[in-house]
């Protein structure tokens, strides 16, 4: 069983409370701590820590479950997320030919090449 | 975490939003999921963003069986449905060349023009990107809007000054 000594309060917005992490890493959440959350048992939450901090956020256990089957099956094919995010530059240039007339983009390529050249005149980082 | 009056913009880079989808939970799942948290954040979305989110992941997993493809799109669908969007079409020609002359001597890749210019029309409370060398401290002073890693972004929200 889990141990704890939550004695959640409101104070205002605020709600808090102590507990205790029982020898399983368990701990519980008082009633009214959950039904502040909107959750119950079975429920889906995330987590994350922060520095020494644990935020817990209510989660819909379907968003969890379709994070978890995007990156699996992205793993199944045998692909990573740097795989994916090493296409960005590729789709980024198509976006600008789809959205932006040849001229358009031949002037800013001219503008923005210039612009690098004086900065660079300046001495400043380029 | 209470609801501030307005809830605070945050505009993802697509690398954010492509790492906190697809990747091992990190600082960018983080982000996101805390971007459900509709009474506190929205996601200020730049169709720039959008198209290229969506196109690297068509581009990468064009290749493989039906349902799987379909499984990494559903991730960020999901997502996408359980954030709060305020969506920021693609600038025009003329809006890119009113801020030309400010982000060009700044701007690493003008493919990145559109991104950035939207951020600019958007003034979100923060930039949120994995790509510091894109989102580099030039570009950062010229918004006005706090950039930041998905990590640095986590990092500072306990302290009294996170919002």
């Amino acid at each position: 069983m889990p141990i704890s000594q939550d004695t959640a309060e409101t104070d205002g917005q605020l709600m808090g409370g102590f507990g205790i992490i029982d020898e399983k890493g368990r701990l519980s959440l008082s009633k009214p701590v959950r039904n502040a959350l909107g959750v119950q048992a079975g429920s889906s939450v995330a987590f994350i820590v922060l520095d020494h901090a644990l935020l817990l956020i209510p989660q819909d256990a379907h968003l969890a479950a379709l994070m978890e089957r995007g990156a699996a099956a992205l793993s199944a094919a045998g692909l990573t997320v740097q795989d994916v995010l090493d296409e960005l530059p590729a789709a980024r240039a198509e976006v600008m030919r789809e959205a932006y007339s040849a001229e358009f983009l031949e002037e800013l390529d001219q503008l923005h090449a210039a612009a690098q050249r004086s900065k660079g005149t300046d001495g400043r980082d380029a | 975490m209470t609801a501030p009056a307005s809830p605070v913009r945050l505009f993802l880079d697509a690398g954010v939003i492509i790492e906190g989808c697809l990747g091992r939970w990190g600082a960018a799942t983080g982000v996101l999921i805390l971007a459900t948290m509709r009474a506190n954040f929205t996601v200020v979305l730049a169709e720039a963003i959008e198209r290229e989110v969506r196109r690297a992941v068509t581009r990468r997993t064009a290749a493989l069986e039906a349902t799987m493809a379909q499984e990494v799109a559903q991730s960020l669908a999901g997502w996408m449905e359980r954030v709060r969007i305020e969506r920021w079409p693609l600038p025009s020609e003329d809006e890119i060349q009113a801020h030309l002359a400010f982000i060009l001597p700044v701007i690493r890749h003008v493919n990145d023009v559109p991104a950035v210019v939207t951020a600019l029309r958007a003034q979100p409370d923060w930039v949120l990107s994995t790509n510091t060398a894109h989102w580099n401290s030039g570009l950062t002073a010229r918004t006005g809007s706090r950039v930041a890693t998905p990590l640095a972004f986590l990092s500072q929200l306990h302290l009294p000054d996170a919002q």
